[in-house]
């Protein structure tokens, strides 16, 4: 037998089905199974993911952090400031009066005083901000 | 409700393309699946464990031609695995010699061709690989050699040496 010969046989058994019935059904009964598997898990997936996000809404509130109260800021109006200097009659020895030559009066600054109170947490911890200015913001 | 509008198609698709492809291709592998091993119970079960992992893996097959390769492929590595999980003294003539009518009541043809197809069960397996997919399905050695994964050369060489092993088995059969 040549080798063409032989290969003319062999291609022959191409023509030759598997002697066993088509397998299609079971492949086909195996893949619907497959999907509804795939189908269910993928339900189930979606059902915990909801049951998940549901519990954490649920329990939210009790991990929720209080915030800080913003710090309360209280004017408080400061004592009227009374520049008062001491009078010189009063410091001066009693004799010959002293001729004083008046020096040019300094006028005293328009000052206004701002005391802020600044109220924290702890109760025994306030914060007193003063702030000194004369007549023009600093 | 969006969800289920949307998941239904995809597996109705996917399922109409896999059964076109198992309608084009399950007789090939069927074939291939039997000549690799010689017994028609493993065969079947190689052909439909072939069609599993073609379902498996059909997303990340893109084209027709990749599914052909593909399924050449992989029906290759199934029977193998088929073989070595095959019991040592396995009767593997049983099915040859069984499934169809002594060769008496054959035409000359039909026991020419019996011959041969039980002479291919008695080749190595690299022989039985390369002259099944080559000299009986027609595949060029370039994709036989793809497929059974070794040099073009030496699917030749497999060729050449199962068409002689073929030879001397036919000579000595022949009444």
């Amino acid at each position: 037998m040549t080798d063409p010969e032989l290969q003319q046989l062999l291609s022959q058994l191409r023509d030759e089905p598997a002697p066993f019935p088509s397998v299609s059904a079971g492949v086909l009964a195996h893949v619907e199974r497959y999907q509804r598997r795939r189908s269910r898990s993928l339900w189930t997936g979606l059902a915990a993911t909801a049951a998940l996000v549901f519990m954490t809404l649920a329990i939210r509130p009790a991990w929720r952090v209080e915030p800080m109260p913003a710090p309360r800021f209280a004017a408080v109006k400061p004592p009227a400031f009374i520049h008062n200097p001491p009078s010189v009659a009063a410091t001066r020895p009693v004799g010959r009066p002293r001729r004083v030559t008046p020096r040019p009066r300094q006028l005293p600054f328009e000052t206004e005083t701002l005391t802020v109170k600044v109220v924290t947490d702890d109760p025994d911890v306030v914060i007193y901000w003063i702030v000194e200015g004369q007549g023009e913001s600093q | 409700m969006q969800i289920v509008e949307l998941a239904i198609p995809l597996p109705r698709a996917e399922a109409a393309s896999f059964e076109r492809l198992l309608e084009l291709h399950e007789r090939q592998v069927a074939r291939i699946a039997y000549r690799l091993l010689g017994r028609s119970d493993e065969a079947q079960d190689a052909t439909q464990e072939v069609f599993l992992r073609l379902y498996r893996n059909l997303g990340a097959l893109r084209s027709q031609s990749d599914v052909g390769a593909w399924l050449y492929r992989v029906t290759v590595n199934v029977c193998r695995d088929a073989l070595r999980r095959r019991p040592p003294f396995l009767d593997l003539h049983r099915d040859f010699a069984s499934a169809s009518p002594t060769p008496e009541h054959l035409s000359e043809a039909e026991q020419q061709k019996r011959i041969l197809a039980d002479a291919i069960q008695q080749l190595t397996h690299q022989e039985r690989e390369c002259i099944t997919l080559h000299d009986i399905e027609g595949l060029p050695t370039r994709e036989v050699a793809a497929i059974v994964r070794c040099a073009e050369v030496t699917v030749r060489s497999h060729l050449s040496s199962g068409r002689a092993h073929l030879r001397d088995i036919i000579l000595r059969r022949r009444p």
